[in-house]
């Protein structure tokens, strides 16, 4: 199964342009779409979840046609949007069960056995008689997983599942979507690099609804090594650093800047090289996308 | 920091669109109330009352300020639910605000918002009344402070009250629905009030009770003239109404103050403790995901249906909001029937009597619940923000829609069987066994309908218009159409009606009758119209993130495939075919006409034949019918066929007949003239023949008119519900030949031109370009003298008639049964009467059980046969009945003089009205007016006996003596008849009993001058005014017997109809009767003729203090201060005072005796009871009594009209006696 979506574009009705000729092509397997806040990302996949309308473009998954075949589309999907929330007074085994059935599986003891091995593996087992009214974040965020994951969907789409999780927390949650198979098609939009380099093997950044750059994290990646360099610096001197250097990013290390910056040149006299990551790829697109850098 | 948050409401409700369509629905509703011809909101409107009398308008506002209450809760309800519901109030609370400015602030904006949208009700009134096409004679001058009372004393009072009520509701609970659920119990509290009304007693508790101050409007106003309608402004700042408004306002600030107290600025409390925090994670170690099998088609979708539908059902129905809904509808029952139990006119509590208990009241209620629940339905998801979750799961798109509708509707099939269930109790709690569970089966089918119906619309709206607050407001719109001013607004077909009211009536006789086909058709028709509802629902249903009009319109393409297209066409198809049904019944079958239709058809008959007003015509002088009724054959037909002697009276030889025919489609009528005769017109749109007699009738010479009246039911009409209840003129054919429980009244052929069916009000004339017009010829008018007051084509007659019907029915007319065969399964009854009657007659036939009696004219030993044919269940009161004409006809032989028949018969009917009506020797009483009384608790005021009595009396009083065609003659006989009865029951009941009667000719005759049309006459030019004929009537000649005598005021009127009886051409007149009175009366209390009878007269009378003295030798001295005032009052109920010199009751009592003596009420033992003259407004009484006094008053007995009865007696207390007893008086 593959997804394709092509050219797919969408302005708001209060003139928004949330995507902009956007086309992908999405295999099996963990598929990161990275992108700021804001990017494009939750349209895209409320689109593709068959939740909103594009003006323009056109989605297919194998054979079914996204934007019409509705039904077909809904009855292999898994969906978690980047927010909702919970019936608050209804405890979590009741509701995973109800949404079973829902997802259309009938038989009382498959329905049982599934929603048993859910809130195992969720790890939600504990409290799975508590109402969600008492879930903290987490908990919600991984009982909303467990809705995306009941039956045996096709194609399992999470909205920035990580956002606003505690590094436990957070690290159960992908430790939880890595337990999904290779043969079905996962779409996980963030904002976090990690999250795309731990667990994806496809990926695409997006900005402004449009895609800046797409493929294997390594090929990704690819396009900037060699080209990186790192230095710390003085808080009074980034701004002349910042003029002089395409700067892709500055952290705050112990109080003082690490700037790291690319060149197609070797600057090594202050820089040294560094190893190219994902975030310089996302943050050079990123940056290169705001301000066109002139190379002359 | 209050002014930011107070500026930050103010400018975000003024940015909302809502806020401008809340006020223009009001602005509309209120421009159209005044700017249509006819009246809505409140009964008793039009006539001479203006469209923008000050009255009127604040009934208006009252009501409409109620309906408003959605709105109210919308912009007052919701401030702080939106902040939590937008997540913001972890911002707020964080800030430097403090509670007072912050809960202040939005409560006050909101209050300002609401305030400003009350505003347009009463703008829109003022613009509409100001509009060019407007009959400026139906409207006073204009007046700011008619408007600007109503809308501050009632609109912002009760938007203040209702908002504190909505605004704390979420405060104490942060539940939205909890809003709506404080709105339904106002509601219900409304509907209290309103039950509690209905007693004369509690009145004071009514006005304080409702809310909304509409029932106190009614207690404040209930006797309130046309005068004091058209120019007396509501008082807000006084007496009951500003009991209720500070009643309420304070009790709207005290929860204000409870919530504002328990109120933390804080997240609301979740409903769980928070889950603990379990260990690190323990994953199965390389399980991967489990794949559970799915199974699509093959009927996933409607389990899917069965489980979302269970488990939304149950959301509702397991919530404590839910539950408190369901307590209060019981509790609503329970006091409805508390309270219909425990007036003065209770009935037995047979089934349909427990299902209008239930149902009645509860259409709006119902509507309400309806409206909020398919709202929290609708939103559930997107409310818990849920919905991308949920709008995503594999479901076919019509699951979510209909398990939601399956949901709501099982809900309230929940709350209207715990209804029933306490309506069933409440029946076996009166002791009543025969419980008839099929009709509450029937009943519960059609609320079902009922119930469906709304639900769908409900649900329709929520998604079409997709905004919840604005979707209430259209379901509120809705109910004003269908429900308040259909009318008005020129909505009447009941094809037009969604879920409009199917007029229908059960009755025990009948069943549901002839009433099956139109609400089965009609209501599936509705149905059509709801799957129509559905099926467009279902494509514009809202699933995703996408809202948009042109995003929904290109959903509603893609989900317009095959299976919608089917669904929708059968829809159309449906509602077409069923739709042209009904229009094929009500319009093509029979002929259907608007309320303008038929008085333009009135208007039109007036104008083309009045001319032939005066044109000599034969009298009809003997009837004799052949009638074969076919009550249970399909159709239920009748046929009628016989002669009519007509009798040429005139001093003129006479060439024209003029024949008036019944128009409508399913009667067919043959007529044939016992000469050759010509037909000069016919016209069957009025039901107009005119012959030309091929040779002139002579003076003296009779013509024979043999008629044949043929009618078969043709399917069903557009019934408009009938509010008359006195006359059977009105009912439609279909009620008069039903299966069990016939009544026709005539052949429906009469001769000459018939003034009655003319249009009587003034502006409704008008508008038909008719002049005005008299309601009667004058008292001495020599035409009208002429004419009997009764039939204008006949005097008195000769009558025979064979009466067929089935095999197991009685058919009865009036007359001696001859002869009773039956032949062909076919049952025959041959009646004649011996002696001549009223050209009156009715003919009735059902399966009757009977019970024969028999009484003997102690004088004269002559037997009459008393015989009451009724309803097989329905033998509670027949042994009252028997003995009410037993007692009646005693006295009425020994005071009046002979009755002229042999036999008198009681015959029950089905209630389709609920009245009694004497025909020759044959009182027709409707199943409601006595057949199922409950006269159990002899402390009760007894109506079978009255109303049994009054029928008896006019045996005398119409059949005996009968007036002209003239003013006053409803006196002769409805007045004399009334106070027949009256005696009656001043020698068999007690006191107490006696006094309530009494009591309730009063408040009727009061409430009566209210509801007046035209003018108010002197009881002697009465113009068959009920109110005045009837109750005044009553309480007059009450009154005069009182101050005459019994004896003497008997034998004035025996004199009368000694001198009167089967008097014709000339008949008599009141101005004769009263010459008889007046010889009757002392000198000294001539005036008490001339106040009675020849003007209105009112008194004031009012005892302002009384106290008493032990005196050493065991007696008392007792003081009262009286005041008293005398009024004549002209016919729109202006008054002048005028000098007083009237002898007044004045009377000291005992204890009370009777259980329940209200304050203004003695039943005690008179310590003293005398008539003292009074001459000044104020006079100061002393007395001496044996006994220790409880109660005086001044006429405590209300023998004489006081619009304010209540303050005539009071306690005596104890206190110094100043001075010595001077003079006793």
């Amino acid at each position: 199964m593959e997804l394709r979506i092509h050219n797919l574009s969408k302005t708001y009705a209060n003139g928004v342009r949330a995507l902009n000729g956007v086309s992908l092509t999405i295999p099996n397997g963990m598929f990161g779409l990275l992108g700021p806040n804001g990017a494009g990302k939750s349209s895209l996949m409320r689109t593709i979840a068959t939740l909103q309308e594009p003006d323009a473009g056109t989605i297919t998954l194998g054979n079914i046609d996204v934007l019409t075949e509705k039904d077909a589309v809904r009855q292999v999907l898994g969906y978690l949007p980047q927010e909702f929330g919970l019936y608050p007074s209804i405890s979590a085994e009741v509701l995973l069960d109800h949404f079973a059935s829902l997802k259309g599986i009938r038989d009382g003891h498959e329905r049982k056995l599934a929603v048993e091995a859910l809130l195992q593996q969720t790890n939600l087992w504990a409290a799975r008689k508590k109402n969600l009214g008492g879930y903290s974040g987490g908990m919600r965020q991984r009982f909303g997983i467990a809705v995306a994951l009941l039956g045996s969907p096709q194609l399992i789409i999470v909205d920035e599942p990580t956002a606003g999780l505690d590094p436990t927390e957070r690290n159960r949650f992908l430790d939880l979507l890595s337990e999904i198979g290779e043969n079905v098609v996962v779409i996980l939009s963030t904002h976090i690099v990690e999250d795309v380099t731990e667990l994806c093997s496809n990926m695409a950044i997006i900005a402004g609804g449009e895609v800046v750059a797409t493929g294997q994290p390594a090929d990704v990646i690819g396009e900037l090594r060699g080209k990186v360099y790192r230095t710390k610096t003085e808080k009074a001197a980034l701004a002349q650093l910042k003029s002089e250097y395409e700067v892709i990013s500055s952290k705050l290390v112990g109080g003082q800047p690490v700037v790291r910056v690319f060149s197609e040149t070797p600057i090594n006299r202050i820089f040294q090289p560094a190893e190219a990551t994902l975030e310089d790829v996302y943050f050079h697109r990123l940056s290169r996308r705001q301000k066109p850098v002139v190379t002359a | 920091m209050f002014r930011d948050v107070f500026l930050f409401e103010l400018r975000y409700r003024f940015r909302q669109p809502s806020t401008y369509i809340y006020f223009g629905i009001l602005f509309a509703i209120g421009f159209i109330f005044l700017a249509v011809e006819e009246t809505f909101f409140g009964p008793s409107t039009g006539g001479k009352v203006f469209k923008n009398a000050p009255d009127t308008l604040a009934n208006f506002h009252l009501g409409g300020s109620m309906l408003a209450m959605f709105i109210t809760a919308a912009i007052v309800g919701t401030p702080i639910y939106r902040d939590d519901k937008e997540g913001i109030t972890g911002l707020l609370y964080t800030t430097p605000l403090h509670k007072p400015a912050y809960l202040g602030g939005r409560f006050l904006a909101s209050l300002l918002v609401i305030w400003f949208i009350m505003c347009g009700t009463s703008l829109g009134a003022m613009v509409g009344s100001m509009m060019p096409w407007l009959n400026p004679a139906k409207y006073g001058p204009f007046r700011l402070d008619a408007y600007l009372g109503p809308l501050l004393g009632g609109s912002f009072v009760n938007a203040f009250f209702a908002g504190c009520v909505f605004f704390s509701a979420y405060l104490l609970t942060r539940s939205s629905l909890v809003i709506y659920l404080g709105g339904i119990v106002l509601f219900l509290l409304y509907n209290i009030a309103g039950v509690v009304t209905t007693n004369l007693s509690n009145e004071h508790l009514a006005g304080l009770l409702d809310p909304f101050g509409l029932d106190t409007r009614t207690v404040v106003t209930k006797y309130w003239t046309i005068a004091e309608r058209n120019t007396k402004l509501l008082p807000f700042g006084s007496g009951d109404m500003l009991e209720n408004r500070l009643l309420w306002a304070g009790i709207g600030l005290l929860l204000l103050g409870i919530s504002y107290a328990s109120f933390r600025m804080g997240a609301p409390r979740s409903s769980g403790r928070p889950a603990a925090l379990e260990a690190a994670p323990t994953p199965v170690p390389g399980a991967g995901i489990r794949r559970s099998p799915v199974v699509f088609g093959a009927g996933t979708g409607l389990w899917q249906l069965r489980q979302l539908t269970w488990v939304q059902f149950l959301n509702v129905v397991r919530a404590w909001s839910f539950r408190a809904l369901v307590f209060f509808g019981v509790v609503n029952v329970l006091f409805s029937a508390y309270y219909r139990y425990t007036g003065d006119r209770v009935q037995m509590p047979v089934t349909y009597e427990i299902l209008s208990l239930i149902n009645n009241g509860f259409g709006l209620f119902f509507l309400i619940i309806i409206t909020v629940y398919s709202g929290e339905l609708v939103w559930r998801e997107r409310e818990t923000k849920l919905q991308l979750v949920f709008d995503a799961l594999p479901m076919p798109n019509w699951v979510p829609f209909i398990s939601k509708l399956l949901a709501l509707v099982g809900t309230q099939v929940v709350l209207y069987s715990a209804l029933v269930l306490v309506g069933v109790g409440v029946q076996l709690f009166r002791g009543y066994h025969g419980l008839e569970p099929d009709l509450y089966a029937k009943d519960f089918l059609l609320q079902l309908v009922n119930i469906i119906l709304l639900c769908i619309l409900s649900m329709a709206v929520q998604a079409i218009v997709n905004n919840k607050y604005v979707g209430y407001t259209v379901m509120i719109l809705f109910y004003v159409v269908v429900f308040i001013a259909p009318d008005a607004l020129g909505v009447h077909h009941v094809l037009l009606k969604y879920d409009g009211t199917i007029p229908y009536t059960y009755s025990d006789m009948n069943g549901y009758g002839h009433f099956v086909a139109p609400l089965l058709w009609v209501n599936l028709y509705y149905m059509a119209a709801a799957l129509l509802l559905a099926v467009l629902t279902n494509l514009l249903w809202v699933r995703g993130a996408e809202t948009s009009a042109r995003q929904r319109g290109r959903l509603f393409g893609q989900r317009f495939g095959g299976g919608a297209r089917l669904a929708l066409a059968g829809a159309v198809v449906a509602v077409l075919g069923l739709g042209g049904y009904v229009y094929y019944n009500t319009n093509v079958e029979n002929q259907y006409f608007a309320p303008k239709g038929l008085e333009a058809r009135s208007a039109r008959t007036e104008r083309l034949y009045k001319r032939y007003e005066h044109l000599g015509q034969p009298k009809i002088i003997a009837t004799k019918l052949a009638v074969d009724l076919y009550p249970t054959a399909s159709p239920r037909r009748y046929q009628m066929a016989g002669t009519l002697m007509l009798l040429n009276q005139e001093s003129r030889p006479l060439d024209t007949l003029f024949v008036n025919y019944d128009p409508s489609r399913a009667v067919q009528t043959t007529l044939t003239p016992g000469r050759p005769a010509t037909v000069l017109l016919d016209d069957p749109e009025a039901g107009v023949r005119l012959y030309r007699l091929g040779q002139p009738l002579a003076p003296g010479d009779s013509l024979p008119l043999v008629v044949q009246v043929r009618y078969a039911a043709r399917g069903f009409t557009s019934r408009s519900q009938d509010q008359s209840v006195f006359s059977w003129a009105t009912i439609p054919p279909e009620d008069r030949l039903t299966a069990n429980g016939t009544f026709l009244d005539g052949t429906g052929v009469r001769i000459g031109y018939q003034p009655d069916g003319e249009l009587e009000e003034d502006d409704i004339r008008q508008r038909n370009d008719l002049k005005p017009k008299e309601r009667a010829p004058r008292l001495n008018d020599p035409s009208g003298l002429m004419t009997c007051a009764f039939t204008r084509d006949a005097d008195y007659i000769r009558f025979e008639t064979t009466v067929s019907t089935d095999a197991d029915q009685t058919a009865i007319a009036p007359g001696y049964l001859q002869k009773e065969w039956t032949t062909n399964g076919r049952h025959y009854f041959h009646y004649r009467m011996d002696a001549p009657m009223m050209n009156f007659y009715s003919i009735q036939s059902a399966r009757y059980a009977v019970r024969r009696d028999q009484w003997r004219d102690p004088n004269t030993g002559q037997a009459v046969a008393i015989e009451i044919y009724y309803h097989p269940t329905h033998a509670y009161n027949v042994p009252r009945m028997t003995d009410a004409l037993k007692k009646g006809l005693t006295y009425y032989t020994k005071a009046f003089g002979p009755y002229q028949f042999r036999q008198v018969r009681i015959q029950e009917f089905p209630r389709y009205k609920s009245f009694a009506q004497s025909f020759p020797n044959t009182i027709p009483t409707s199943e409601g007016a006595g057949f199922i009384s409950d006269l159990r608790d002899p402390e009760r005021p007894d109506g079978v006996f009255f109303i049994t009595n009054h029928e008896l009396g006019h045996q005398w009083w119409g059949h005996q003596v009968v007036g002209g065609q003239v003013q006053g003659s409803s006196m002769l006989s409805e007045s004399l008849a009334e106070y027949s009865s009256l005696m009656t029951c001043k020698h068999e009941f007690s006191g107490p009993l006696m006094q309530k009667r009494m009591r309730d000719e009063l408040d009727q005759y009061l409430r009566g001058r209210r509801g007046e049309r035209k003018k108010e006459l002197p009881l002697m030019l009465v113009e068959n005014q009920p109110y005045i004929h009837y109750n005044k009537g009553g309480m007059v000649f009450f009154a005069l017997q009182d101050y005459i005598g019994e004896e003497k005021l008997n034998g004035a009127i025996k004199a009368f109809l000694d001198k009167t009886r089967y008097q014709t051409r000339p008949y008599t007149n009141t101005a004769e009767f009263v010459s008889y009175l007046k010889k009757a009366t002392p000198d000294s209390l001539q005036y008490v003729v001339h106040d009675m009878f020849e003007t209105i007269t009112l008194f004031e009378n009012q005892l302002d203090e009384a106290t008493y003295t032990k005196r050493p030798d065991g007696k008392y001295n007792v003081r009262l201060t009286l005041r008293a005032a005398k009024m004549r009052a002209d016919s729109l109920g202006n008054e002048t005072p005028i000098k007083l010199a009237d002898y007044v009751d004045i009377g000291i009592f005992g204890p009370d005796q009777a259980k329940k003596t209200e304050d203004y009420d003695a039943s005690g033992k008179p310590l003293l009871f005398k008539k003292v003259k009074l001459t000044q407004p104020q006079t100061v009484l002393t007395f001496v009594v044996d006994g220790k006094p409880a109660k005086a008053g001044i006429d405590p007995y209300h023998k004489l009209i006081d619009r304010h009865y209540m303050d005539n007696v009071k306690a005596v207390a104890a206190g110094e006696t100043k001075g010595t007893v001077v003079a006793q008086r």
